[in-house]
């Protein structure tokens, strides 16, 4: 372990010493286009030497329930959030569900299990006791840490044509352009909000993709779920703009079990866009998090995700458990839903975004690209589950190991006997950097019908010398090359998310390769 | 508890990741016996090259009257040497007569595994084979369950490969469609030593064919080949794991198989790259033909890499018959029925193709080509 | 006295242990144009590795001067910001990195390490036009990624344009010559007369004497064994076509020992 160690701290020295030594390109070299549509491959050359800037913690009086769990937690829960009957019954269910089961072990992951007797299952700031007000209202120290982040809640300075729903630990602390949303008739608010004031659609939807029995981590998030975000889109509506939820855990020893909930009915779009971080601790904190949606006909939902949990130290200390039941159901004919997803925090990531393809030539789509340095371990991938006529999926996931790194994709493609000419098309690659970390994939291609065709091909790389070489012979200095190349590898991944994503995307992976270049 | 075999392990077998899709459970109710009579005029059928030696076992036993040894060829032979037990396969390992081969051998030695009884019958076969530096060996198994009853084989058969050594493996499960095959293939190869096998399945009701290989030395060449035919009622499990543990070694896996009535089956190919095992040449494939609606395929091709140098690659195809060449020969006269079992025979004869032993070849195109819906018309081009 | 370009003295390299220059000695002035001529094996395209800063090849004795400055001292990046340029005999491909992109990162690292500020996209663009109508190279390949789907004429022409591009001091042509029939070639060899300037020198690395009709030299060279065992005026290109090789050969026979 300690030549491991010293190794790391050599090569970091190493980079220093290059960064400082060397003619380097100032910031934004590559940024200096006046056309957004090149920056598609833009280098953000100043954030390269940052370390993980989202650290911070946010010093606020909080109201948390005693670690551990049992019914009195839930109880708990469920009266802070002054929950109907229905809900409490529905939570004890699941809890009395979880009992009787068994954490899986099946991923290829290593780590210590999360001691449920030590978490606390819900914290709130103290100023939000009563729910969330409107934002002219909410505390200041709050406002500025999503500030800090880059997530501005007055909309006077908010990311233009970005809605967004900013959770705090186990609430919500507010929501942007409620009202202008509310002109169209699309309701986007915190879960716990609609379950006081959409109760018919939340009871309608609510665990009907994502079962309270589903799996260890969803069962327990059915048991504990603090906030997350509800979006309904009626028929025939586009959103005008883009939703989007900031998850933020702050407090020690919490866990975060958010509940995401979003329906589109016939023939309406959506494109929502969830980022998360956390502060730096020693200690490994749990996500937990379920995401249900739901597409009827001709609906169209596009769920980008850049996941940015705490990534643990270079020694594989302290991190987020990033473990997550993610499934959107395409129930009505031709609807369409897209996961899209970057992945560069968390110490451990158990995540598996799928798709149910219910309805007649509906589509489901995954694209991925998932990062793992230093001590990382992620185990991601999809399903897409073909039940309906002439449904297509298409799976593109770009893994990237560094470091001790261990990356995996898995995947499920199951065909159904009814599930006639379906068609699924996976593409798996996965790029190497350094010959101590790890690049698997495990898919499991399952088809019941004749007419159906799927097609799975993998491949595994590294970055070539040569291509370095050739870079370099161009002037350009080997950090910004790598992070070209693998630009370059990630771009059909890149091209599916919203620009403002896409660019920041595109900026964690810089921070998340920093220490790996030597 | 049965006396030959532990059979109350099959019942949760399929609970395991690694039998997931595959369920023998069926077995555990069953009680076997040990031995059966065999028709003599069976042996004498599968006999198909004369004039090589061959080495019949009937329900694991050794049938002196009806083999022809080589130089090289033992039986029972407590000296020879065998792979420590390094995978970890399920499948029960027992006593049976065993056959150990060494020294070149050219003409392919011909191994007849025949199980049969008048009551399900379980026994276990045991096959050494030990290529020293520079030897050339190549042989061919058949295994074959005669009558209906629900027998259970469980072939084991190893390989070592030494320095620069040569080894040709061919095991094909042919005859009835009732009986159970749990057979593996242990091999472990040296520095530049080669190793071909291709695992054939168009017999046998439920079947595993389990392959693990170690790569122990630099440069070698491997390549797992597969096939398989299957119709009603039939399933077949190939699962396979190989293990790059030295850098600089090419190794390929290619099965294939075309799958009828409520055929099913199941490929877990895993390609292992150890750490610092570099320019690792690895690659996997798995293509399957559905005939019926109620045929059933599995892939699983996996990679698990630990070295930055390599070049692995994995595919896996599912589908119908392309279209496009069926039109084609339609387009040149050849009725869409015909048409169909030509592109069939060519998707499966490309993997015949390979082996080296012409008297096989043609053995197994012919049964083959029986199995085949149709297949009576390509039959006829032969002629 | 001028200084030299570039000056390599007693210069010693080796791939893997395996000694391929055993003492290469070359002086280049501003404005001038030396060959290298040698057959396969000889060490010209270690030669210009070596030059660009390679990392496979270690250096073992010897030295690179570049106008004034210790090269061996420098990265492969710097060289190139420091103006040297190698046109690369097998132009790497990079998948999902667009030319444009590629070519704008490598312009403005070089204007930054100049002094010069950054190019915008406009002037960019502007330039990339001029340069690549130089060279008849199509524009729209540079929206292709890097030498992806580039047929072998198409590579070598890019690698002539990139040169024009980026505006090196010295221009090293490893075998650009190679895989190209004669209009493909006389394009290439266009571009790289328009490039001569009295401050600006190159090193034409070739197998052929071809090339050499088009691109006159200032110098030949001849490199056998990792050493340079003739030098002289142009026409010892011909006389290399017309003898062969083996009339260089350390005996000075023909007889191929």
């Amino acid at each position: 372990m300690s030549t491991q160690k010293n190794n790391l701290d050599v090569r970091k020295t190493t980079i220093d010493d290059q960064i400082t030594s060397m003619p380097m390109p100032s910031s934004g070299t590559l940024l200096s286009s006046s056309n957004p549509v090149e920056e598609d491959t833009a280098l953000l050359k100043e954030t390269f030497k940052e370390k993980y800037k989202w650290g911070f913690v946010t010093d606020i009086e909080a109201d948390s329930a005693p670690p551990g769990l049992d019914e009195s937690t839930i109880a708990f829960i469920s009266a802070k959030k002054k929950e109907p009957q229905w809900l409490l019954e529905w939570r004890l269910k699941a809890y009395r569900h979880w009992l009787t089961m068994e954490e899986p072990d099946w991923a290829h992951l290593k780590y210590n299990k999360p001691n449920y007797d030590e978490i606390i299952f819900y914290s709130a700031p103290k100023s939000l006791e009563d729910g969330p007000k409107s934002l002219d209202e909410v505390d200041p120290a709050l406002l500025e840490t999503y500030e800090k982040l880059g997530i501005p809640l007055h909309e006077r300075a908010a990311l233009a044509g970005v809605a967004v729903d900013a959770v705090f630990d186990s609430v919500s602390v507010g929501t942007t352009f409620k009202d202008k949303l509310e002109e169209v008739g699309i309701i986007f608010c915190p879960i716990s909000e609609a379950v006081h004031e959409h109760p018919e659609l939340v009871k309608k939807y609510l665990g009907t993709i994502v079962p309270y029995s589903d799996n260890y981590y969803a069962t327990l998030n059915s048991a504990v779920f603090t906030d997350g975000s509800f979006v309904y889109i009626p028929k025939g509506v586009k959103c005008p703009m883009d939703l989007s939820t900031y998850f933020r855990i702050n407090a020690k020893s919490t866990g975060q079990f958010e509940r995401t909930l979003i329906i589109a009915e016939e023939g309406a779009s959506v494109s929502y866009l969830e980022g998360c971080t956390a502060p730096m601790r020693d200690e490994n904190q749990l996500h937990a998090a379920v995401v249900e949606l739901i597409a009827l006909d001709d609906a169209d939902i596009k769920y980008s995700t850049v996941q940015n949990w705490y990534p643990g130290d270079e020694n594989g200390v302290g991190g987020i458990y990033n473990f997550v039941t993610k499934r959107g159901k395409c129930q009505g004919d031709r609807s369409r839903i897209t996961w899209t997803q970057v992945e560069t925090g968390s110490a451990v990531t158990w995540k598996y975004p799928s798709c149910i393809l219910l309805g007649d030539d509906s589509v489901g789509e995954f694209y991925s690209v998932a990062l793992t340095n230093n001590y990382q371990q992620a185990d991601t991938g999809t399903k897409m589950i073909h039940i309906g006529k002439n449904t297509r999926s298409t799976i593109i996931s770009k893994g990237i190991s560094a470091g001790f790194g261990q990356n995996i994709y898995r995947g499920l493609v199951k065909i159904m006997k009814s599930a006639e000419h379906a068609r699924n098309y996976t593409q798996c690659d996965s790029m190497l950097m350094g010959d101590r970390c790890g690049a698997h994939t495990f898919p499991y291609i399952e088809i019941k019908n004749k007419t159906a065709k799927a097609e799975h091909e993998a491949s595994t790389s590294k970055i070539g010398e040569d291509q370095l070489f050739y870079c370099n012979s161009r002037g350009i200095s080997t950090e910004d090359s790598i992070n070209m190349i693998v630009n370059g590898f990630c771009k059909e991944v890149f091209r599916e998310l919203p620009m403002e994503f896409a660019v920041e995307a595109r900026r964690l992976l810089e921070v998340s390769l920093e220490s790996s270049v030597g | 508890m049965n006396s030959i075999v532990d059979n109350t392990i099959f019942a949760d077998l399929h609970k395991k990741e690694d039998w997931l899709y595959t369920n023998v459970s069926g077995l555990s109710n069953i009680s076997f016996c040990e031995n059966g009579d065999v028709d003599p005029s069976i042996i004498s059928k599968y006999d198909i090259a004369v004039n090589n030696p061959l080495v019949v076992f009937v329900n694991g036993i050794y049938e002196e009257e009806y083999s022809r040894l080589s130089d090289g060829l033992s039986i029972n032979d407590p000296n020879f040497e065998t792979i420590s037990n390094r995978s970890d396969s399920e499948i029960p390992v027992g006593k049976s007569n065993s056959l150990s081969i060494t020294g070149t051998q050219k003409d392919t030695v011909h191994i007849l595994q025949i199980v049969s009884g008048d009551a399900p019958v379980a026994c276990f076969g045991n096959v050494n084979i030990c290529a020293q530096k520079d030897e050339s060996i190549s042989v061919a198994e058949t295994h074959v369950a005669i009558t209906d009853f629900d027998h259970l084989f469980m072939p084991k058969t190893e390989v070592v490969a030494k320095e620069n050594s040569n080894v040709t493996l061919v095991r094909a499960i042919r005859g009835s469609k009732e009986a159970y095959h749990l057979g593996s293939l242990h091999v472990v190869q040296h520095e530049s030593s080669k190793v071909q096998t291709n695992t054939i399945t168009l017999g046998g009701k439920r079947v595993r064919n389990e392959v693990f290989a170690y790569l122990d030395g630099e440069n070698c060449v491997s390549n797992f080949d597969g096939m398989y035919m299957l119709g009603k009622n039939q399933l077949v499990d190939n699962h396979l794991r190989v293990e790059h543990n030295k850098p600089n070694c090419d190794s390929r896996e290619f099965y294939k198989g075309v799958l009828d009535e409520n055929a099913k089956s199941v490929f877990t190919g895993r390609i292992y790259v150890k750490e610092d095992a570099q320019q690792t040449d690895a690659k996997q494939t798995n293509q399957n033909i559905l005939l019926s609606n109620d045929a059933d395929a599995t892939s699983r091709p996996q990679l698990e890499i630990y070295a930055d140098d390599v070049a692995c690659t994995h595919g896996a195809t599912t589908g119908e018959i392309d279209d496009e060449a069926l039109l084609y020969l339609q387009t040149r006269g050849i009725p869409a029925e015909a048409a169909r079992t030509l592109l069939i025979y060519a998707f499966l004869n490309e993997s015949l193709d390979e082996l080296a032993d012409e008297t096989f070849r043609e053995v197994l195109v012919e049964e083959l080509l029986s199995n085949l819906p149709g297949g009576e018309f390509i039959k006829a081009l032969y002629l | 006295m001028t200084t030299p370009l570039l000056e390599i003295k007693n210069l010693h390299a080796s791939v893997e242990g395996t000694e391929i220059l055993k003492g290469v000695n070359l002086t280049v002035l501003p404005g001038e144009v030396h060959s290298i001529m040698g057959p396969n094996g000889s060490g010209k395209s270690t030669l210009s590795s070596v030059i660009a800063g390679h990392e496979a090849y270690d250096v073992t004795e010897g030295s690179i001067m570049f106008n004034g400055i210790d090269l061996l001292e420098l990265e492969a990046d710097q060289r190139a910001c420091a103006g040297v340029f190698l046109a690369f005999q097998y132009p790497i491909e990079i998948p999902g990195v667009s030319t444009k992109f590629f070519l704008k990162a490598a312009v403005n690292a070089i204007r930054k390490y100049r002094g010069q500020d950054e190019l915008d996209a406009m002037d960019f663009l502007d330039l990339v036009e001029e340069k690549a109508k130089s060279v008849n190279l199509n524009i729209e390949l540079l929206d292709r990624n890097v030498n992806q789907g580039f047929s072998g004429g198409e590579k070598k022409r890019a690698e002539v344009f990139q040169m024009a591009l980026l505006d090196p001091l010295l221009g090293v042509l490893d075998e650009t010559d190679s895989g190209l029939d004669i209009d493909a070639l006389k394009i290439v060899a266009e571009g790289v007369n328009k490039l001569r300037s009295p401050e600006r020198g190159f090193v034409v690395i070739t197998h052929y004497q071809r090339l050499l009709d088009y691109i006159i030299p200032d110098f030949v060279h001849v490199l056998m064994d990792g050493q340079i065992v003739k030098s002289g005026d142009k026409s010892l290109a011909l006389v290399l076509e017309e003898k062969g090789y083996a009339a260089f050969k350390p005996c000075g026979c023909s007889c191929g020992c």
